[in-house]
């Protein structure tokens, strides 16, 4: 009798354990990639059950070139501060703020905490995720940049980037990444070189 | 007697010309504004211009207000830079009502726009096409709330925040009784609304 109870309690416990753990607000979400850099352009991405047609990539454009205004030092440490409260991005040389930006972290699965380091610039490629009403595969996400760190193993896929599938910044909307404009993201992406430290926190981990 | 009127008089006159003189000849303060006062009828003066981008910087946009007597009359254009301006709105309201282009108005595909019609007891959102075409048939623009009012009687809408997808405007709600309410899309093509399991902050 008191071997079944015992046995019972496990298998309860495994239970209650089992579903905290996979609880998908708390979990860190895969995100698939092939890391690597992925045109296709023309071809439909899918996002909440629509489809959407991605922005044309075209590699042979110049992109313009990014300075920080005023006197900058040129050797100057750069690092990216991400506030996950104000869902607000901020990038430095040295002292000098080179952007801010209203940025989308997760709202389906959660933006890891810490410190982090770009390990990989991509100017487009594809990512896919997310199940049932939140499966998404999307084509052509543009100027991305794959981050690592703090526990967060590189093969999780984690990164910013430019998101044309809703524009809704300012307010989490993410699987997990950094979503950012567009415009804000080729802004960053012609800057910010592969190694370049990223800080993302929140009030309570500040 | 006649003699001692004359000399007041001519005391008067000095009088008034000494203070006139020194009125006339007395230093105006540096930078003291020479106020005009029209009292025709009042000649429009331009306002502050509100100005916006799309997610893509392929579309930016320009709000002016031109202010009446008793209205404002708010004009929107639109286009690839400043030279490719079009103007694809324009709307007179009365001086209690204001305008504003929120921060994610442009929709992911550039399609639409929305903008945020404040007032004293009111909010209005009007979604319109970024080329000025109508959005539907004989219809330039389309306003949610007051449908979303007669729909949702029990919310009222705090904040649309932007855009969830390529034609679903975001919006926030508290309970008319109090409290947070849910958050919803509405959807342009159908003109109608869903209500999300999960709010967007």
């Amino acid at each position: 009798m008191g071997k079944k109870f015992l046995g019972f309690l496990m298998i309860a416990g495994l239970i209650v354990g089992g579903v905290f753990y996979f609880k998908p607000e708390d979990k860190l979400q895969e995100n698939k990639s092939d890391f690597k850099l992925q045109v296709e352009n023309g071809v439909k991405g899918v996002f909440h059950g629509q489809e959407i047609m991605p922005p044309i990539i075209d590699l042979t454009k110049v992109e313009p070139e990014t300075q920080v205004l005023g006197e900058t030092d040129p050797v100057a440490k750069k690092r990216i501060l991400i506030n996950l409260s104000t869902q607000t991005l901020s990038a430095y040389q040295g002292d000098d703020l080179f952007m801010e930006a209203l940025i989308s972290t997760g709202k389906w699965g959660r933006t890891p905490t810490g410190e982090f380091t770009i390990w990989s610039k991509f100017k487009a490629t594809r990512m896919s995720g997310g199940s049932g009403a939140d499966y998404y595969n999307l084509p052509n996400v543009p100027y991305t940049m794959f981050f690592s760190g703090s526990g967060v193993a590189a093969s999780r896929g984690f990164a910013l980037h430019g998101a044309y599938w809703h524009n809704n910044f300012g307010h989490t909307m993410s699987h997990g990444c950094v979503n950012m404009r567009t415009i804000d993201a080729q802004k960053l992406f012609n800057w910010a070189d592969v190694n370049e430290k990223i800080t993302i926190y929140d009030e309570e981990s500040k | 007697m006649m003699k001692n009127q004359s000399k007041s008089l001519l005391w008067l006159v000095i009088s008034l010309t000494v203070v006139g003189g020194l009125m006339f000849l007395w230093p105006k303060p540096v930078g003291a504004p020479i106020q005009e006062i029209t009292v025709s009828s009042p000649s429009p003066s331009p306002e502050p211009i509100l100005t916006a981008i799309s997610a893509d910087g392929e579309i930016a946009l320009e709000m002016k207000q031109v202010k009446g007597a008793e209205m404002i009359t708010w004009t929107l254009k639109a286009g690839r830079d400043k030279k490719a301006f079009r103007k694809i709105f324009w709307q007179t309201l009365s001086k209690d009502m204001t305008m504003s282009i929120p921060f994610n108005t442009v929709s992911p595909d550039n399609k639409y726009l929305f903008l945020k019609q404040s007032g004293p007891d009111k909010t209005r959102y009007l979604v319109l096409t970024t080329s000025g075409e109508p959005i539907m048939p004989e219809t330039q623009t389309i306003e949610f709330a007051k449908q979303f009012e007669s729909e949702y009687p029990e919310y009222v809408i705090t904040e649309a925040t932007g855009w969830g997808g390529i034609d679903l405007i975001v919006f926030n709600t508290d309970k008319i009784e109090g409290g947070i309410g849910p958050s919803f899309w509405y959807e342009v093509p159908t003109k109608s609304f869903i209500r999300l399991s999960n709010r967007f902050e």
